[in-house]
């Protein structure tokens, strides 16, 4: 009897997240240059996947165990992408927070030092006080 | 029930040391020129008793007293008086602004807010003596006095005073007497 093989036509692109997907369904890689091979509990081996123009495409023998076995990493590959989607946005909500909260701490401080620099300018003591995220300034200038 | 307009928790320019400010709402004295007519309404605004609002005050144990100010706090005396007692009690000094002359406060309770605030800055707004170089008060006209002996050796000095709070959004409010090199009044906006 003959073995066929079969090309997966959905490369995965994310290195990343095709190992988090093997890994998730339990089966054991081994990597060999542009190749890794792939062995799963329920199938052995019959799994191997190719770097081809930067993706990696599944081939696999044509078993029915083998074809369930490839529908089980595709789901788990969808699966750790959505994750590391999700996981790049909160990284990025939380530097984008991070910039603003610098942004807005430079713009109080250029606020703050343009009316004490004014006021001084005016002849007036200026007394500063932080109190948590607020700033006072008590701006006195003695007159009669 | 007090009907309050705002709350300042820290302020240093309504009197001595950092004091809990407390603007009232509702005058009916209307004088003209007024900076605060949005305060005129007699409509409730933030109704607090004046036991909750002690008790708000007394959080902090870094104040030297509390400010009234307004509006007219002389429309409310009786509940401020029962404040003024309740915060007196803990050792706060009490200052209170009023546009009436001593003369007009004919109610009990507003003559002894008047008696029990240890400074108390009496007399309308009067627009043509208007000048912003006074400490604590906004015309010429207006008088301080010391009901009290607290306070009573603090000399006359006379200052412009004026208290920028800068928040975490770089969003400025100012309190006090603002003169001209720093608000645009016509547009209601800092110069700085």
């Amino acid at each position: 009897m003959s073995l066929t093989w079969v090309e997966s036509s959905a490369p995965f692109v994310d290195e990343e997240c095709l190992i988090d997907a093997i890994e998730a369904v339990g089966a054991k890689w081994r990597r060999q240059g542009t190749t890794i091979a792939v062995s799963a509990p329920t199938v052995g081996e019959g799994i191997t996947l190719e770097l081809r123009h930067g993706a990696w495409t599944l081939r696999r023998l044509s078993s029915e165990q083998h074809r369930h076995c490839e529908l089980r990493l595709v789901a788990a590959y969808e699966e750790a992408s959505r994750k590391k989607l999700a996981r790049l946005a909160e990284e990025h909500r939380r530097a984008e927070e991070a910039r603003i909260r610098q942004e807005k701490a430079a713009l109080v401080e250029r606020r703050r030092s343009a009316i004490v620099e004014k006021a001084r300018k005016q002849g007036y003591d200026v007394k500063e006080r932080r109190e948590g995220t607020q700033i006072r300034l008590v701006l006195v200038r003695r007159t009669y | 029930m007090l009907n309050i307009a705002s709350v300042a928790p820290r302020s240093e320019i309504y009197g001595p040391g950092v004091r809990f400010v407390i603007w009232v709402q509702g005058c009916a004295l209307g004088c003209p020129g007024c900076w605060n007519t949005e305060l005129w309404s007699l409509e409730p605004r933030r109704l607090m008793s004046p036991d909750e609002l002690a008790r708000e005050i007394l959080r902090d144990d870094g104040l030297e007293g509390i400010t009234l100010l307004g509006g007219e706090p002389m429309h409310q005396a009786r509940g401020l008086l029962r404040l003024v007692r309740l915060v007196r009690r803990r050792g706060l000094s009490v200052m209170t602004y009023t546009g009436f002359e001593p003369v007009e406060l004919r109610a009990r309770e507003q003559r002894a807010l008047a008696m029990r605030s240890d400074i108390l800055v009496t007399g309308r707004y009067v627009a043509a003596e208007r000048d912003v170089q006074l400490r604590w008060r906004g015309s010429r006209n207006q008088q301080v006095r010391f009901p009290t002996p607290r306070y009573r050796g603090l000399g006359p000095e006379e200052a412009n005073e004026v208290e920028i709070t800068l928040d975490a959004n770089g969003v400025a409010s100012l309190r006090g007497y603002p003169p001209e090199w720093l608000l645009d009044r016509r547009r209601s906006r800092l110069l700085v």
